[in-house]
């Protein structure tokens, strides 16, 4: 049950370089600067190719008389393999609106492949989905540093987006006509929390702990935005373990509230350090903090209590009609990937494109589906509610604050 | 581990057609050497010729690509060194090569490693009957004593596993006159107590003193063999190892 | 003043996993002369098992700390013969490049087999810390502080008071030679690196309930654990545990009065103007090469 809302383990470029590890492993280096040498390899003698596909391109690509053809990224081998989930719910709800006819008549088709979480390969990817099967569109790509490597070959080509794993300002701060975030910023999420922290828990003193890169600084920045001030903040480096100088420096700064900005492994020992210095303050976690089977890797009484940003609804409560249709689709269509918080991503993502052709008008391309998505407003998904315009493409606005209890996560009390 | 193959001769090592080489350096040619029980044998020849290597061979500190190493009649090529130093083989190496960190006492001990614990101490004692010099330094670092006591250590470490062969590369080598003849008296002390001792030298006339019976290698080959007495007389011998 | 006594006594607990680490380091190191920089893989790999045996196979702590530990031994036995004694005579750089890739094969495999998700151990020590005035000291942290205390103590005894200890001390000095005393060196150098691994798999199995678990768990432990048998001079026992709790507090007192992003970055700084000062680190005496 707690699997269903599963979270976030590997998500942004620093994350990454966690677990694979930079500290002594040269060897990995070697291996990924040839990787790299060869993928630039591959693009400077394509790169030709690629224009003429574009001026040449008299039919919309991927667009037949009865099918559209989507492409997506996410890594289905490797350390992050249970991202690839996310095709899952892509798959489920074209195959939910397929049945239903698919849209003006038109059958939808999904070619999904492996990025291994790997900037490079995920650019290797992205060309073939491109140049080599003609996708129309890219729906749902997995995480910061990989999406930010696609990013040239998305405008080289001018393909539409729809969803990108990430709530980085990366993506938020520069507006990209052709590329929609479906997740909230970062910066929202901080803010939220922020608020939380500040009108509804009304703390006096807050510390705060942030990972020192986009993800972190970026939710610290949302934090600050919200007119909250920390008492004291602490940077901490990505592959750090030891915490316990960090939070003994948050217990003699006598705060009575800490925010917590960092993925999982690192949020784990930050609580355990808390723990063994018998120091309990009121704790606010950014979603992609603790994942709930993780949970018991914290002493337990650090988090119960906890306070945590999400924008995924809770899986199991299907009195929300939106959990309830994901649910019974995934069962219908994918029953053997579970109903998960990546296959929710993924379905969310695959709400807002599907949304984005309804509304074409007149000729499917590339250049109408995008003023199509620009139009949407107050579109209901999974996720919350999405309005985009010609300059707004950042995606749900919508951060809620939930409470852990004994592994749930629930609606706080206070 | 004797058997019923036990030489007429009592001979206690026997190497045959042995050949050694070190990656493509061929040290050692098919070399015959057959030394008595109870003798002092010395293999000299000049710097390069092979003589280190035929005793590492013989201690099982290289392999041989050829030929055969026999111990009391017993074929143990391919034994491994220190199984050998079980069967009875000592072997006191080029440089002395003591254990610098660890003290005079522990040097001893690492000798007498196969030893039973109870007789360490006794053997220590004969060890040091031998060699009065080592007593008051026991409790020392091996590395601090003078190159005479390093090389005195060196002898009576070997002698602590109560060997029957004893091999011994040019022991007397930078050691002052003095000291060498103690270190050769000590030899014949040993090898009146019935072991067998085969002396590398460049001193070649302290060693031919010494010796029954006298092995010259050169290129790796035995070019000349026999008593002290004929070895004397050979012309060649005279002029260059013994100063015309 | 509560901040700085609470930096010192918070610092012992990962002080004492660095400990054991550099022992583990400085144990291999000692009989075959190899730089274990697969220390990190070789220990989470250890922690994995005993994840395996308590979480998958459900044993009793008391049988999956003996199957652990078992394990550990096993696997520092095998990697030694099967591929450490493969390159025994070959260069400095060579064993090197040896261990980096047995690092990276043994994280991919375990990665493999596990997945990378973070996982748990239970602690060994349950309850709440110890209070010593207003300092806080974590049971965790005071059992591994005291565990360690008492390995190094017998592991010391060991080298210099038994025969083994001296045949291992032999091993180390001069492999040739020992193998001339009777010494059965490849066993020694087998058993230094079960009792390495083991070591360094102690150390993570105790450290995993503090942080996650994961094959990659160990790779910032391990670089402070490699810092600190540098600074205790590579080759010391007594080294390696003052080294470990020397950095275990100084970078929590870096990090506390300094800049916790830039711990490991001092850390270093540390070592480096202490192997100015004493090129042979703190307690070394033998300088960290082959003769
Ligand atoms: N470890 C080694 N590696 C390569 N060549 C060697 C080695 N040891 C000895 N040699 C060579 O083998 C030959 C015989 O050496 P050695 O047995 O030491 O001679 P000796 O003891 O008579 O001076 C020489 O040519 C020497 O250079
Ligand atoms: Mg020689």
């Amino acid at each position: 049950m707690l699997g269903e809302f599963e979270n976030l383990d590997f998500r942004r470029g620093s994350d990454r370089s966690r677990w694979r590890g930079h500290n002594v492993k040269w060897p990995k280096v070697v291996l990924a600067c040839s990787t790299l040498g060869l993928v630039a390899a591959a693009c400077g003698s394509s790169s030709s190719t690629g224009t003429t596909a574009t001026t040449a391109a008299a039919a919309t690509p991927g667009v037949t008389a009865n099918s559209i053809l989507f492409g997506e990224t996410t890594p289905k081998s490797g350390p992050a393999a249970l991202y690839g989930q996310q095709q899952a719910g892509i798959q489920a709800y074209f195959d939910t609106i397929n049945a239903q006819g698919g849209v003006g008549g038109r059958k939808l088709k999904l070619i999904a492949l492996d990025d291994q979480y790997s900037p490079p390969v995920a650019l290797q990817d992205t060309k073939t989905l491109i140049e080599q099967d003609h996708v129309f569109a890219i729906v749902q790509t997995n995480g910061t540093a990989t999406t930010e490597a696609n990013m040239p070959i998305y405008q080289q080509f001018g393909v539409p987006v729809v969803g990108a794993g990430t709530g980085a300002a990366f993506f938020y701060d520069t507006l990209r006509p052709f590329f929609f975030n479906v997740w909230p910023a970062y910066t929202v999420e901080g803010k939220k929390l922020g608020e939380f922290a500040t009108q509804t828990l009304k703390l006096n003193k807050i510390g705060v702990i942030y990972q020192n890169d986009d993800f972190g600084k970026s939710l610290y920045q949302g934090f600050q935005s919200s007119g909250a001030t920390a008492a004291v903040s602490i940077p901490y480096d990505p592959t750090q373990t030891d915490f316990s100088s960090a939070v003994a420096q948050l217990k003699s700064a006598g705060v009575d509230g800490v925010v917590i900005f960092a993925i999982p492994g690192p949020a784990i020992s930050i609580m355990n350090a808390m723990a063994a210095i018998n120091f309990h303050p009121k704790l606010l976690l950014s979603q992609v903090s603790v994942a709930p089977s993780s949970y018991s890797a914290v002493n337990s009484s650090e988090i119960n209590g906890s306070y945590i940003s999400a924008f995924i609804p809770p899986l199991t409560d299907s009195t929300n009609p939106q959990v309830a249709t994901f649910l019974s689709a995934m069962k219908q269509y994918q029953p053997s990937t579970p109903a998960s918080v990546f296959a929710a991503w993924g379905w969310e993502a695959a709400q807002t494109a599907v949304a984005g052709l309804k509304a074409v008008h007149g000729p499917l391309t590339r250049a109408s589906y995008i003023a199509a998505l620009n139009t949407l407003t107050n579109l209901q998904i999974l996720g919350g509610t999405i309005s985009y315009s010609p300059t707004d493409h950042a995606g749900l606005k919508n951060v809620t604050v939930l409470e852990n209890i004994n592994g749930h996560r629930v609606r706080p009390t206070a | 581990m004797t058997g019923a193959e036990l030489p007429a001769r009592e001979e206690i090592l026997s190497l045959s057609g042995l050949t050694c080489s070190y990656g493509s350096v061929v040290a050692v040619r098919e070399m015959d050497i057959a030394i008595s029980a109870r003798s002092v044998v010395a293999i000299l020849g000049a710097n390069g010729a092979g003589k280190s290597t035929t005793l590492k061979a013989i201690s099982g500190l290289i392999r041989p690509s050829h030929g055969s190493v026999r111990f009391n009649g017993v074929d143990i090529t391919h034994v491994s060194a220190p199984k050998r130093v079980k069967l009875g083989i000592a072997h006191c190496p080029e440089g002395r090569r003591i254990f610098v960190n660890e003290t005079v006492k522990e040097n001893l001990m690492l000798g007498g490693q196969l030893a039973p614990k109870k007789e360490l101490d006794s053997k220590i004692a004969e060890v040091l009957e031998l060699f009065p010099a080592l007593a008051d330094r026991l409790g020392q670092a091996g590395g601090s004593l003078s190159g005479g006591e390093q090389q005195m250590l060196a002898i009576g470490r070997a002698l602590m596993s109560s060997p029957k062969l004893l091999l011994l590369d040019e022991p007397s080598l930078g050691l002052a006159p003095l000291i060498v003849k103690r270190v050769l008296d000590a030899l014949v002390e040993i090898n009146k107590a019935g072991t067998t001792v085969v002396l590398v030298e460049q001193n070649v006339s302290s060693a031919l003193h010494l010796a029954d019976y006298a092995y010259v290698l050169s290129q790796g080959r035995v070019g000349l063999e026999g008593t002290p007495e004929e070895l004397t007389a050979n012309e060649r011998v005279r002029n260059l190892y013994l100063g015309g | 003043m509560t901040l700085f006594f609470q930096l010192i006594v918070s610092g012992l607990g990962f002080g004492a996993v660095y400990a054991l680490g550099a022992i583990s380091l400085t144990v291999i190191f000692n009989t075959s002369n190899v730089v274990n920089f697969a220390s990190a893989s070789l220990s989470s790999a250890v922690a994995l098992l005993m994840w395996l045996a308590l979480v998958r196979l459900h044993l009793s702590v008391v049988l999956a700390w003996l199957f652990a530990l078992v394990a550990a031994m096993v696997i520092g036995a095998v990697v030694e013969a099967a591929f450490l004694r493969r390159v025994e005579r070959s260069s400095l750089i060579v064993q090197i490049v040896m261990t980096l890739g047995l690092l990276v094969a043994i994280e991919g495999l375990d990665g493999a087999l596990y997945g990378f998700n973070p996982k748990t151990l239970p602690h060994v020590i349950h309850g709440p810390s110890i209070a010593i005035g207003s300092v806080f000291l974590d049971r965790n942290d005071a059992f591994i502080l005291g565990l360690t205390l008492v390995l190094t103590l017998v592991l010391y005894l060991v080298y210099q008071r038994t025969r083994l200890g001296l045949a291992l001390r032999a091993v180390a000095s001069d492999r040739d030679v020992a193998s001339l005393m009777g010494i059965q060196t490849q066993r020694m150098v087998s058993l230094s690196w079960a009792i390495g691994v083991l070591l360094a798999g102690v150390s993570a199995i105790l450290i995993a309930p503090s942080i996650s678990l994961t094959p990659t768990f160990m790779e910032n432990v391990a670089v402070f654990a490699f810092a600190a048998a540098v600074l205790g001079g590579f080759g010391s026992l007594p080294g390696a545990l003052v080294g470990g709790l020397l950095i275990g507090v100084m970078s929590n007192l870096i990090s506390g009065y300094l800049s916790n992003n830039l711990q490991l970055t001092f850390v270093f700084l540390m070592i480096l103007l202490v192997l100015y000062i004493r090129p042979n680190g703190l307690f070394g005496k033998r300088v960290m090469s082959r003769q």
